[in-house]
């Protein structure tokens, strides 16, 4: 199906890879850097052993308590979201493009929750009892004062988009979709829609992913999603789309337009145009896609992208 | 712009499987809400939660049902089901709306679109195998696949079951899920997007690890039911929290007029969608309600409808301490010189917050509501808190002869999704012998 609007104006954007933020992102494609993978240890002896893990984006916060405690008690997903759209909104000028903040709506996309395994790792030693064996009385007994306070706010699949809402102050309308590419090109196309609608006049589009976390890495492996050699990446990725023509927001960046999002055939391969330099970021990856495909045309990507259940978006970049 | 009429309804709540048995439930005021069961709560501070009854022999069932469901046997399945409950909630509830609307599979035309909110770490799975008794592994037990289902499984199942929907998507906006889901695929019917939408939402956080979690919030209500009331206590002066829930409904929406051709039963139609955030807290709501009440206006400018049709409406109610009252106020504002006389119940009192599948509950509660003409009671509530006044059904069901209903789901991060129903015209009712 193609979206209800023809063409959307990117005013904003950002992204967290290995290699950095948008700009030396661009910069390492251009210059034809790929993201090196390591086997995980966790996985020896498993049999994903041969699927490899980026090393983790080291993302600059601000210099403010809320953010180191996002740090803290949060997710890693939620975290880098929050710092790509940090980074996407830091351009706007004026704040919303004049938009009141009830008409900024939030589009997003994560991946599968970022079990972080340490702490998962004190939960379960607690609940074992003496012949090695998990016991929920344990469980509950010992294993629950391990958990972090906010076990819930960590794991919840929404928190990325809540807390960027928080943090950015955006009031309008939300929607998110998890777990794999599929849910994020359905948070990019729904962005698009949203502006056709008239629902939003301002959409945040954000997709955040851990895929190199290792159970999501074993996870992705063992659905088939993840095949041999190839490398996991976590990442993030957020865009600003506003309608063409309207409010005050400068046209720094091409426009993108012409969105279908279809479905092809079962069993039909994953495709990431973005993965010979990336790896795979999984979640992430349509809106890092149209990210680079906004701010860096000279790229020449492949505008089209398909998701591990098939889903594909494309789309095409209108240089101004 | 299609009119979006309801098919199929589909629901496991802890009033029981199925839409009678739900529906009779609420409207017979029962609380289903009771001791759990599934495992020995001892050493939390909860004991009670609205859990699905006969679960053991309900997955036995719908795994034989389903025997060689993705080339899994009627054994394999039964495993799947209780390592994550949720996703045979989903099914059991797909099946039955399916079986409803007369349709027995999807295909590139079809939307599947259900909403939910949690991984499950089933470390259930960890017993009596033999990695768990080897301390040294369990860095590498931790990582294993077999503790998790991605949140898309129940997505996988139903389309092992029925084929291929053109777009299968899992929203995952926690509490507001349900909602969001069906707001979405209504939309979808409505602009022609697609000529048939599955959808709905499933939960189920009635784990250790899920109420040890919200208790560590401080979320839940504690203790036992008082003065023979639920221990879900929408609106009352002495609520206490959240009580969890736990089930899944699925809806069959298709365009009014396909459904009219095809002389479908219909249960009524959707009129109106609304969202918002209220960027405020990950635990509270906007304690002005602003956020709350600009999703009703949308909903309302979304049907075009003023406050003054909405006939009555169904609050999401939880029972805690502040979503009550900055909810009635929201209301308050937003019905001004209408609220006085707009019935409000709060279905959860009886079936407990079934979390991301609340709002797909709740909104097939109503659309019942305005097959029966009866509007369920708020059962856990007795005395109305100071700044909950609203005109609330208690007691026991009251006769409802109106047309429009909304729906509220207020999501745990600030997400409000509104939902507005509305019976059939008596045309359509003439025409599908409903009159």
């Amino acid at each position: 199906m193609t979206s209800l609007a023809d063409q959307v104006l990117v005013v904003g954007a950002g992204l967290i890879s290995p290699f950095g933020g948008l700009e030396s992102t661009r910069q390492a494609i251009r210059a034809g850097l790929k993201v090196s993978g390591a086997p995980l240890e966790q996985l020896s002896d498993t049999p994903w052993a041969d699927r490899l893990a980026a090393q983790e984006p080291s993302p600059e916060l601000p210099p403010l308590a809320t953010w180191q405690r996002l740090r803290k008690y949060m997710s890693a997903q939620s975290l880098l979201a929050a710092v790509a759209v940090h980074a996407a909104l830091s351009g706007l000028d004026p704040v919303w493009c004049g938009y009141q903040a009830s008409k900024v709506g939030i589009f997003a996309g994560v991946g599968l929750t970022s079990v972080n395994p340490l702490a998962g790792l004190d939960v379960l030693e607690a609940s074992m009892g003496p012949g090695g064996v998990f016991a929920h009385d344990l469980l509950i007994q010992k294993g629950l004062s391990k958990l972090n306070p906010l076990w819930v706010f960590e794991t919840l699949a929404n928190m990325p988009a809540s807390i960027v809402s928080i943090l950015e102050g955006i009031m309008g309308e939300s929607a998110i979709y998890t777990p794999f590419e599929d849910g994020s090109a359905q948070a990019l196309f729904e962005a698009v829609e949203a502006l056709g609608r008239g629902v939003v006049d301002l959409a945040v589009v954000v997709a955040a992913d851990v895929p190199s976390h290792p159970s999501n890495l074993a996870l992705l492996a063992s659905l088939g999603y993840l095949v041999s050699g190839e490398t996991a990446t976590s990442s993030s990725a957020s865009l600003v789309l506003a309608r063409p023509g309207e409010g005050g927001c400068g046209a720094f960046w091409p426009k993108l337009g012409n969105f279908v999002l279809s479905r092809g055939l079962p069993g039909e391969k994953a495709f990431d145009p973005l993965a010979p330099w990336l790896g795979r970021t999984v979640a992430a990856a349509p809106v890092m896609l149209a990210a680079l495909s906004a701010a860096a045309p000279e790229l020449g990507l492949v505008t089209s992208i398909v998701g591990c259940e098939g889903h594909r978006l494309s789309f095409e970049v209108v240089v101004n | 712009m299609r009119r979006v009429a309801v098919t199929g309804l589909g629901q496991v709540s802890a009033l029981g499987l199925g839409t009678k048995a739900f529906f009779d439930g609420l409207a017979g005021g029962r609380c289903a809400i009771s001791a759990i069961s599934r495992f020995n709560p001892q050493g939390l501070e909860v004991s009670l939660a609205g859990e699905i009854p006969g679960c053991q022999e309900f997955k036995t069932s719908l795994a034989e049902r389903h025997d060689g469901l993705l080339g899994l046997g009627a054994k394999q399945l039964f495993e799947l089901f209780s390592r994550d409950h949720k996703i045979a909630f989903a099914l059991a509830a797909a099946d039955e709306a399916m079986e409803q609307a007369g349709i027995d599979s999807l295909d590139s035309q079809s939307l599947l679109h259900l909403g939910t909110s949690l991984e499950t770490f089933s470390f259930d799975n960890l017993i009596d195998t033999s990695l768990a008794a080897d301390f040294q592994s369990l860095d590498r037990i931790m990582v294993h696949p077999s503790l998790r289902q991605p949140l898309d499984k129940a997505l996988r199942l139903i389309e092992g079951a029925y084929g291929r929907a053109g777009l299968a998507l899992t929203n995952c906006s926690a509490c507001a899920a349900g909602l969001q889901a069906l707001g979405q695929a209504f939309r979808a019917i409505r602009e022609g997007r697609f000529d048939l939408a599955v959808a709905g939402a499933f939960d189920s956080m009635i784990t250790p690890l899920g109420i040890g979690g919200f208790q560590l919030l401080g979320a839940l209500a504690t203790g036992m039911p008082m003065d023979g009331r639920s221990l879900c206590r929408p609106f009352d002066t002495y609520r206490q929290g959240l009580v969890l829930g736990e089930g899944a409904a699925v809806m069959v929406l298709e365009p009014l007029e396909k459904a009219l051709g095809n002389g479908r039963k219909m249960y009524g139609e959707i009129l109106g969608y609304g969202a918002s955030l209220d960027a405020y807290s990950l635990s509270a709501p906007d304690l002005n309600g602003q956020g709350a009440a600009r999703a009703m206006s949308a909903a309302l400018d979304d049907a075009g409808l003023a406050p003054g049709d909405i006939d009555h409406l169904n609050a999401h109610g939880t029972g805690t301490i502040l979503n009550d009252p900055v909810e009635a106020s929201a209301i308050r504002k937003v019905f001004a010189g209408h609220w006085e006389k707009m019935p409000v119940t709060a279905v959860k009192s009886m079936i407990g917050h079934a979390v991301a599948a609340a709002g797909a509950l709740e909104a097939a509660s109503c659309l019942m509501t305005l097959e029966a003409g009866l509007i369920p009671p708020n059962v856990g509530l007795k005395d109305v808190a100071s700044g909950c006044e609203l005109d609330h059904v208690v007691g026991a069901a009251r006769r409802f002869d109106g047309r429009l209903i909304m729906t509220n789901s207020f999501g745990f991060g600030g997400q409000n999704a509104v939902l507005i129903l509305g019976k059939l015209g008596q045309a359509e009712r003439d025409l599908n012998g409903l009159s």
